[in-house]
């Protein structure tokens, strides 16, 4: 066997056992999904296959409809806020905190990242309730009138955005810092000699610098945020009205709640093909390697 | 010696009726899977010590698995899809089509004697989709209309309100005299409310849900003019304008705090209230057409995957036998009695009113597909209360999707 | 950036971005704060009152008296640990193969990885449920873990397995070492942050997971803290004082193990960001 036959060999031999799991519990349940997809099936009875179907009424679905202009809304909204946000307070940190202060803050914000989204999302109705919410309590010592947060149709999903990007922010912030930290020092001393303030020495060498970062913090927030649920299942239940149904959401709905387990692969699909299309749409935009 | 004769006469019959009984009811080996719900503080605990002597009785174990609210049905759905679910199940009306469309729950019409169903007092309610699949376990629990007596007093009234036009100016008087508000509504739950919100008003209109076809809301008139009701008391500032982001839980406490005038919530509410030191009087429901307001008709039912039907129904016979259910009752979930005989031990100011406002209790049909009808429901009637849609609508779609689901 | 000028603006602003940091903590951790001071409120109510905060233990107290504690924790202990165990095992070795191995359709391997990514975990759910019942795996530890397994641990060590220098596995080749050898004993010491980071992440996702353990364990011998906890919630009404003293249990323990690992754990993740 050749030197590079035996590292193919050993490369296939430690990729294996993850690989073996992946294609059972993941891609084969896909597989399985699309034969779903293509049958009635309520699980007590067997499916019965019905062609296309499914795929015809999920076009036609109004709950469908809503939830995916609701999760596209929803990610254009948590991506770029918790992208950016934590950018910049990570660039604060990195150029005027590091020191123990610094660390401390990094370290609370971090504390949302590991609660789970069903707490966070429990917590922040509570925090988010009309008349006893301390938010609105809050805002009224500023005289702004009560909110109907979860009420009403235009704050409901940014309800459910603001909660996201709260748990998200600690994440990309750690990443961010990191990224800031290995641009190597004397590319700012250059600057600094050249008379930049630091704001222009965040957007000429910070900014470009994080641009393979960014790429990774906007890739994860985008897969992330179309797979919305547990936040939407803990606030809101998909209401008001269709303000707050998401895909996932959704598909959930179809298969646990009303037996509908060939519709819901169904959705599930159509779901999956559109995150490979945006994620590739992204990679054009913010382009790699 | 004749004493001593008699007694040995008596001691050889209860010998021999102890072994009728054992053969009649000999399940040794046999475990019996029982799925509940958590009522009380610890429903398993209850029903070990309560069964025990059943099983000391049988030989059978009682294995009890306490299912949790959240989730309750995909429990239920994955584990019967499994054949790892119960052998006797506690369900309700919404989730049962289903089961028994594809065969998981069995017919027990012939299991019971001609007295016991006559002792039943719910008996005929098990009888769905043609047969006798339930047996009646937890029947009650209406949604009836609360008042803050103290609050009503302050607007110079003495009486809950009988009729819509009632309710209304009730309302207004209380928002008017004390500033709070009168009546309030739960339109930012889940599809559940509409026990609470919608389907009361339905019934009151002189609507029904469904006909024995399955078509949804078969006199329209009705549905709408409920709908239309219920929009104008959120144009009209009766309930809260914050209505659709309040659910059960907030309503309740909103009760409690003496923060509204009157609300609707189930009888196993009164308790609370009474320890959050209200002075709530109550309306079994008010009048338009007709009277009407949801009442719970929760069943055990016997799963075709039991392994011994025998030692399940008797384990379904125990449960609703009588000393069974009066600790029931009084221990972990109050409620009305379900057979003759049996304690009234749900709270005493409801006890005359299951006799007369009997009329007006309705459960939900088992129907097909009726869960997805309610979420739409339910989603549909919030977008009229945030005047997206117009009552006509609202209800116009909903019937609309429910067609094209069958 | 070493030598700031101390000019009266200057401080202003340096105040200004300290209160600013200030604000971001304190929004940070409020919430769980609420939910601490809730968890010793009298009543059952869903708002705080700071007259209802009573200094005893009484919610405490009640989630011990309804649940039997010791059983669902040590599963979720168990199984917790587990599939971190497991996770970090098969994620580092398809890192190395995928990063240094670098074998033909190696790329082509790692591509699949993430494009599993996307796959939403309510997607595969039902099918992986229908082949757990078919394999007969229902109410076992196994049907709990294995699925836990996922290609975001792959991700993350393979973009930190590039830190790995190749010179120092060359020297290891020269010295004759084996491949299992020199995954062990070399890649594997200097990949421990990303280990741990994976570790943590684990430990949450498997700790707070909720709906697979509630389905796929119809026995609650088998039940784990979330699935027992969640008993304490009412049809209609819920005590949240009681629920909040629950989850105040919950978060405690991935909590604790974060404070403890906190230092390795923020440099894990770090690292794994820069290479990407």
């Amino acid at each position: 066997m050749s030197a590079k036959q035996k590292n193919n060999l050993w490369g296939w031999l430690f990729v294996l056992p993850s690989f073996a799991v992946l294609l059972v519990f993941i891609a084969f349940p896909i597989v399985r999904s699309f034969y779903l997809s293509l049958t009635d099936y309520n699980v007590l009875k067997p499916p019965s296959f019905v062609g296309f179907k499914n795929y015809v009424s999920a076009f036609k679905d109004p709950f469908v409809q809503a939830s995916f202009r609701n999760t596209f809304q929803y990610v254009l909204t948590t991506v770029p806020i918790q992208t950016i946000l934590s950018m910049i307070v990570a660039a604060i940190i990195a150029m005027r905190f590091q020191n123990r202060y610094g660390r401390f803050v990094k370290g609370c914000m971090f504390i949302p990242v590991i609660s789970s989204s069903v707490l966070v999302g429990t917590l922040f109705t509570l925090l988010f309730d009309s008349t006893k919410g301390v938010v609105n309590s809050a805002i009224s010592l500023v005289g702004i009138a009560p909110v109907n947060w979860l009420g009403q149709k235009s704050t409901a999903l940014l309800t459910v955005c603001i909660a996201t990007i709260w748990k998200n922010v600690g994440y990309f912030l750690v990443i961010f810092y990191a990224g800031i930290m290995d641009i190597p020092m004397s590319y700012y001393e250059a600057a600094e000699v050249d008379g930049a303030s630091k704001l222009q020495q965040f957007f000429s060498i910070t900014l470009p610098c994080l641009k393979p970062i960014t790429y990774l913090v906007v890739t994860l927030g985008i897969i992330w945020s179309f797979q919305a649920f547990d936040m939407v299942y803990a606030m809101t239940q998909g209401g008001p009205g269709k303000s707050t149904y998401t895909m996932v959401y959704t598909i959930y709905n179809a298969a646990f709640r009303e037996y509908r387990m060939g519709y819901a692969c169904t959705v599930a699909l159509v779901l999956f093909v559109f995150i490979l299309v945006v994620n590739n749409i992204q990679k054009l935009f913010l382009g790699r390697e | 010696m004749k004493k001593f004769v008699s007694m040995l006469l008596v001691a050889m019959l209860c010998v021999a009726m102890c072994a009728t009984l054992a053969s009649a009811e000999d399940f040794s080996g046999v475990t019996v899977t029982y799925w509940t719900a958590p009522f009380g503080e610890n429903d398993a605990a209850f029903f070990e010590e309560q069964l025990s002597d059943w099983m000391a009785r049988t030989g059978a174990q009682v294995n009890i698995e306490v299912i949790p609210w959240d989730s309750y049905e995909e429990k239920y759905m994955t584990g019967v899809a499994s054949g790892t679910g119960p052998d006797v199940g506690y369900m309700y009306n919404e989730m049962l089509f289903n089961y028994i469309d594809s065969g998981a729950i069995l017919p027990i019409d012939e299991y019971f004697t001609d007295e016991v169903k006559a002792a039943a007092i719910y008996w005929e309610n098990g009888k769905v989709l043609g047969q006798q699949y339930l047996l009646p376990y937890v029947v009650g629990n209406p949604r009836i209309l609360y008042v803050n007596m103290d609050l009503l007093a302050e607007a110079g009234l003495d009486a809950a309100p009988t009729t819509w036009d009632e309710l209304v100016s009730t309302a207004k008087a209380i928002k008017e005299a004390t500033g709070k508000t009168g009546f309030d509504q739960q339109w930012g739950g889940y599809f559940g409310d509409l026990n609470e919100v919608f389907f009361p008003y339905l019934w009151q209109a002189g609507g029904r849900l469904v006909d024995d076809e399955g078509n949804l809301f078969p006199d329209f008139d009705a549905a709408l003019k409920a709908a239309e009701f219920l929009y104008s008391l959120k144009t009209e500032g009766v309930i809260s304008e914050y209505c659709t982001s309040r659910d059960g839980s907030a309503i309740a406490e909103d009760f409690r705090n003496g923060d509204i005038g009157m609300a609707i919530m189930s009888t196993s509410a009164a308790a609370k209230n009474t320890e959050a030191g209200i002075n709530w009087g109550f309306a079994p429901y008010t009048t338009e057409t007709a009277g009407g307001t949801f009442v719970a008709n929760d069943s055990l039912v016997l799963m075709s995957s039991a392994k011994n039907v025998e030692a399940a129904i008797s384990l379904m016979k125990e449960i609703t036998s009588i000393p069974v259910m009066e600790a029931f009752h009084e221990q972990v979930y109050q409620m009305p009695p379900i057979s003759e005989g049996e304690k009234y031990l749900d709270n005493p100011a409801f006890e005359t009113m299951y006799e007369e406002a009997a009329s007006g209790f309705h459960a939900l049909p088992v129907v097909a597909n009726f869960s997805q009808i309610e979420a739409a429901l339910y989603s549909n009637l919030q977008s009229m209360m945030m005047d997206d849609l117009t009552p006509e609508e609202a209800l116009r779609t909903t019937i609309d999707y429910a067609a094209s689901l069958s | 950036m070493k030598d700031v000028d101390r000019s009266t603006p200057h401080l202003i602003g340096q105040g200004a971005l300290v209160l600013l940091l200030a604000i971001m903590a304190v929004l940070a951790f409020f919430p769980f704060l609420y939910m601490f001071l809730l968890s010793f409120t009298n009543s059952d109510s869903l708002y705080l009152h700071f007259r209802d905060i009573t200094l005893d233990l009484h919610n405490y107290r009640a989630v011990f008296d309804r649940i039997n504690f010791a059983t669902p924790l040590k599963n979720s202990m168990l199984v917790a640990v587990v599939t971190c165990l497991l996770n970090c095992v098969l994620c580092a070795m398809a890192a190395y193969g995928i990063e240094k191995k670098r074998f033909a359709g190696s790329k082509a391997v790692f591509a699949i990885y993430l494009a599993t990514l996307a796959v939403p975990g309510q997607v595969t759910m039902i099918p992986v449920f229908l082949m757990m019942r078919d394999l007969g795996l229902m109410n076992s530890y196994l049907a709990l873990v294995l699925p836990s397994c996922d290609a975001f641990g792959v991700f993350l060590i393979k973009q930190f397995m590039g830190s790995v220098p190749d010179a120092l596995l060359e020297a290891a080749d020269i010295d004759g070492a084996g491949e299992v050898y020199k995954f062990s004993r070399i890649v594997v010491p200097l990949i421990m942050p990303a280990l741990v980071s994976l570790t943590v992440f684990t430990f949450i996702s498997s700790w707070n997971n909720f709906l697979w353990p509630l389905v796929i364990c119809t026995d609650s011998s088998m039940h784990t803290l979330t699935v027992a906890l969640s008993l304490l919630k009412g049809r209609f009404e819920t005590n949240y004082g009681l629920v909040m003293a629950g989850s105040t249990m919950t978060f405690m323990f991935p909590f604790v193990l974060y404070i403890c690992l906190q230092k390795q754990f923020v440099e894990g993740i770090a690292l794994s960001g820069i290479k990407g």
